[in-house]
């Protein structure tokens, strides 16, 4: 029963596992300290509201960068003095950050170029 | 701690609840109704109930709270496959169970304390000959010499054990009677269940003729009630002072039987009257007591041992007659259980046995990691999930450890039945170590903490390995779906290599049991040069030697042997002084004009080579004839002829034993009468008429098999001798299943454990063959589909087993070689190099493998290619 649960989530966050990591890695390298809303805010600001996130994975990415040791959590209060906890990149996260941002940046080239190809062809 | 885990959730609640807050915010400071809002916060948060969970994963729980989730979460997954389940507990209690019983066999044996205050203050003293390298009893003068000397002893005692003919409760019995001295049970520091224990006066009054002396018995036949009492020894009231706990079974374990009755020490004189006469508590040559005291606190052994042997090298100033080669050896008593020269044979079979026990534990921890290993890698995808979401990898593997703890837990508790009957089995099991050890064989308070730690021990060993293997990180690629056919490369190397240690194992087991039982069944085929079938024996009840109720006993002998020749039931009835097949022999020097030298003697009574089945060669048999007034005359065997007499005719030619001249008057063949392992030894036959020596046993042999004669015969014995009762009636045959003892019960043991390895290799190979064709289903359909013949995919899977099988065999065979040295002295008359029995057993688990992979195999070939492409 656990495991159908877990599969479902699975699935729901497959388009954006790793994707999503980064996003999140580059929002807290670039903003400093946020909460899970401040980041879920500002990757839909960011994208537009083209990805529209279901806020709670962010949640699940957030556990597993803690996980790794990417970012660390610690609590404070919110602008309008609400107890949040506050989510800040480590120095292994920017390494991994450049890292994945490096990766992306060839494959999005390369996929960049592979489009045009395709329209002026 | 329940505490902090409610804590952590709230955290997490808590994070949650300001999300939603600050959405719901938003979302009104947009326009929307606050009921409208805290809606669409939740829908944009998702299920946070599963967030909670993967929060709870990663961050690791406080540990009571993860293991009592982990408990819960592991029951019901292990109550899902009751099968799987019921196997696992089973085989692992066999493993550990059988581990159980022999330790606590050896550490009855070897190691546990004895059971009194400070044991570790308990020492045995015992005399050691220089001259002949052999430990001896001690004198009495030279314990009173070593009691006067020592200054590291708090008390120092002597004891003796010896069988009694005891009066008690209206019945007459003989029972094993301890003689100590008056300080035994205080220097034990034991205290008496009920009355006192004796003093030093006691032992000092029981060496003055007039006063009647004190006993101490056991709880087992009295208790507070029989305080004041009068028992009978040999006829000689004692009276009983006190009662000795059950839990007292001697410091010695190689006496047979715990003792019941205690006398004082000088009391033995009233029992037996020719120790006085054969001056026993003053001739230094005379060798008969058992030493043990205790240290002063805080002295050391070696403190111990080097102010004794220096006594010992006064003593042997003082006396150099009889002591000059004489050292004494001090041991800690609960090292010395028994006679310090079987220590090394006990010991060696007990590492025989520890050995196939041990074996049979990595067995069933091989074979259990192996069924977790494949079941670990048909859940990979749970747990590859689980890690996705974040859980770490020690928390899964502390999960599938709970698993495997909860698998120990019933275990340990069958272990314990098993270890427990398996344990009372081997103890009373008479000879079993090849001496008549008095073990209890019970589980007690080392023998449980044992249990439980094999069980701990067993359970990181084997569930480690299949914990860590099926969460490897590299697991991931099990998330694909393609990742079935083609993963667990690597781990299946490892399902071989823990297949193949099953094989080696099981092998050495089997060569094991099949090598004891056939030297057990050597032993049945040896013709010992008499007939054991149809024989029966009791023993009497011997008195001292030239004692007046020697005579008496004699005289009853004579009217029971006359009385049962006239029964239709019986062949024929002698007398013996010595049982068939017991390694006890009476050894006597012999005399020619010529040559001396030693040979055995028996007394025998009339008719004794007929009812033996002993083919009389030359000469004539004992007959009526030759009795105490006659001239004395000797039967000899072949081999005492043809040393005493090369070449000569042994008829008529005079030798002399025992201080007796004695005329040869018949030969017989040969005889291996104490062993069948033993090649004949030079036998010297007297007639018991003629000797100063009663016989010991009653032989007969029957016409048929007629149940009845044992009470017809004892109801003759007791109206002759009615204080004087028959000991048990044994058969030819158990005469030589005692014997055989040793043998019998090490192949008992490796045949069981033989038994349980073959099981349990079968079901390994099964389920490895099983899962393996499971697994690869997919690929056999693909293969199948392209064209491939069904019999060359099954050729190479079971190619496969049995290559795995053959290697298990080679090494298992290889281990049996270089072990067989060990078990050498233990194995007669079979080669432990046995070819015949390497190439049975490795046959045998030959077949096994091939049967436990066909089965599977024929499934595989029943895999309709559509389907299987289908099916994922």
């Amino acid at each position: 029963m656990q495991t159908t649960r877990a599969e479902a989530a699975e699935k729901k966050s497959e388009i954006l596992q790793g994707t999503l990591d980064l996003m999140v890695l580059k929002t807290l390298a670039a903003m400093g300290p946020l909460h899970g809303y401040g980041i879920a805010k500002r990757i839909e600001q960011i994208s537009a509201d083209v990805l529209s996130v279901n806020q709670g994975t962010i949640y699940l990415c957030l556990v597993r960068l803690v996980n790794r040791r990417w970012i660390l959590s610690s609590w404070g209060a919110s602008d309008n003095n609400r107890k949040a906890r506050f989510y800040s990149i480590t120095n292994a996260g920017r390494k991994q950050l450049a890292a994945e941002a490096a990766n992306w940046e060839r494959i999005a080239a390369v996929i960049g170029r592979l489009l045009q190809l395709a329209s002026a062809g | 701690m329940f505490f902090h885990s409610r804590k952590v959730d709230a955290e997490i609640d808590e994070e949650l609840a300001s999300h939603l807050a600050m959405l719901e915010e938003e979302s009104i400071r947009r326009g929307m109704s606050p009921r409208d809002a805290r809606r669409a916060a939740h829908l944009k948060l998702g299920d946070t109930a599963q967030l909670r969970e993967a929060h709870r994963d990663s961050r690791g729980l406080p540990l009571l709270d993860t293991l009592l989730q982990d408990i819960r979460y592991a029951s019901r997954s292990l109550i899902k496959i009751p099968g799987f389940t019921a196997a696992a507990v089973l085989t692992l209690a066999i493993g550990i169970g059988a581990n159980t019983a022999i330790f606590s066999i050896v550490d009855e044996a070897l190691f546990r304390p004895l059971d009194f205050p400070h044991p570790d203050e308990l020492v045995d003293v015992f005399a050691f000959d220089r001259a002949s390298q052999k430990f001896l009893s001690s004198s009495f003068p030279d314990y009173q010499d070593l009691r006067a000397r020592v200054t590291t002893f708090q008390a120092l005692s002597a004891f003796v054990r010896m069988p009694a003919n005891v009066f008690w409760n209206g019945r007459n019995q003989e029972l094993p009677v301890e003689a100590v001295t008056g300080n035994f049970f205080s220097m034990l520091a034991l205290s008496p269940a009920a009355g006192r224990t004796f003093r030093d006066e006691d032992d000092y009054l029981a060496s003055q003729p007039v006063a009647q002396s004190v006993a101490m018995i056991s709880e087992e036949i009295g208790d507070a009630r029989s305080i004041g009492q009068t028992i009978l020894l040999e006829d000689k009231p004692f009276t009983i002072i006190g009662i000795v706990p059950k839990r007292y079974r001697g410091t010695n374990l190689n006496w047979g039987a715990p003792p019941k009755v205690w006398i004082p020490l000088q009391a033995t004189a009233l029992v037996r009257p020719r120790f006085r006469t054969m001056g026993l508590f003053e001739h230094r040559s005379m060798r008969w007591l058992l030493v043990t005291g205790r240290l002063k606190p805080g002295i050391r052994l070696q403190q111990a041992q080097a102010e004794v042997r220096a006594i010992a090298a006064g003593i042997a100033r003082e006396a150099p007659k009889d002591n000059r080669n004489i050292s004494e050896n001090v041991f800690s008593a609960s090292r010395a259980k028994f006679w310090p020269a079987y220590r090394a044979s006990v010991t060696r079979s007990l590492a025989v046995f520890a050995g196939a026990s041990g074996l049979v534990l990595l067995l069933t921890c091989a074979n259990l990691s192996n069924l977790l290993l494949s079941r670990g890698l048909a859940r990979q995808r749970e747990f590859a999930i689980r890690m996705a979401m974040g859980a770490g990898r020690k928390r899964l593997v502390r999960q599938l450890l709970t698993e495997s703890f909860l698998l120990a837990l019933p275990s340990c508790l069958v272990a314990l039945a098993i270890a427990y009957g398996l344990g009372r089995l081997l103890a009373h099991f008479p000879n079993a170590l090849g001496l008549p050890l008095a073990l209890n064989g019970g589980v007690e308070n080392r023998v449980l903490f044992f249990c439980i730690a094999l069980s701990i021990v067993t359970t990181v060993l084997f569930g480690l390995l299949p914990a860590f293997e099926t969460t490897r990180p590299d697991v991931l690629p099990a998330l694909k779906e393609s990742g079935r056919t083609l993963s667990g490369g690597g781990r299946r190397y490892l399902r071989n290599l823990l297949m193949a240690v099953q094989v080696a194992f099981s092998m050495v087991l089997l060569v094991g049991a099949g090598l004891f039982g056939r030297s057990v069944m050597r032993a049945w085929s040896v013709d010992p040069g008499f007939r054991l079938d149809r024989l029966w024996t009791a023993g009497f009840n011997i008195p001292p030697p030239g004692s007046a109720s020697t005579e008496r006993l004699r005289r009853s002998q004579y009217d029971l042997v006359r009385r049962l020749r006239e029964l239709p039931l019986l062949e024929s009835v002698t007398l013996a002084s010595d049982l068939p097949m017991d390694r006890l022999h009476f050894v006597t020097k012999i005399h020619t004009p010529d040559v001396a030298l030693s040979a055995d003697q028996q007394t025998v009574g009339l008719e004794f080579f007929h009812t033996m089945g002993i083919a009389l060669l030359r000469g004539r048999d004992f007959d009526a004839h030759d009795n105490s007034v006659a001239p004395k005359v000797a039967i000899v065997n072949e081999k005492l002829a043809g040393q005493l007499w090369p070449g000569r005719n042994p008829l008529g030619q005079i030798l002399t034993a025992q201080d007796t001249t004695m005329r040869v008057v018949g030969i017989v063949r040969d005889v291996k009468y104490g062993s069948v392992w033993e090649s004949p030894q030079p036998c010297l036959y007297v007639v018991d008429a003629q000797s100063n020596r009663a016989a010991s046993y009653l032989i007969l042999r029957l016409k048929g098999h007629a149940a009845a004669f044992a009470s017809t015969v004892t109801q003759e014995w007791n109206r002759l001798m009615p204080r004087s009762p028959l000991a048990d009636f044994q058969s030819g045959d158990e005469l030589l299943d005692i014997a055989l003892a040793p043998q019998r019960v090490a192949t008992g043991v490796f045949g069981a454990f033989g038994l349980m390895s073959v099981v349990l290799v079968s079901v390994g190979l099964y389920s490895v063959m099983a899962y393996a064709v499971a697994r690869r289903t997919r690929e056999i359909g693909i293969r199948l589909a392209l064209g491939a013949k069904p019999a060359v995919v099954v050729r190479q899977v079971l190619g496969n087993v049995l290559a795995v099988a053959a290697i298990g065999v080679s090494v298992g065979a290889a281990i049996s070689l270089l072990l067989g040295g060990v078990v050498a002295s233990q194995i007669k008359g079979v080669s432990v190099h046995d070819a015949a029995m390497f190439a049975s057993s490795a046959a045998l688990l030959g077949v096994v493998a091939f049967c436990a992979a066909v089965i599977p195999a024929r499934r595989m070939l029943r895999i309709d290619p559509q389907q299987a492409l289908r099916s994922e």
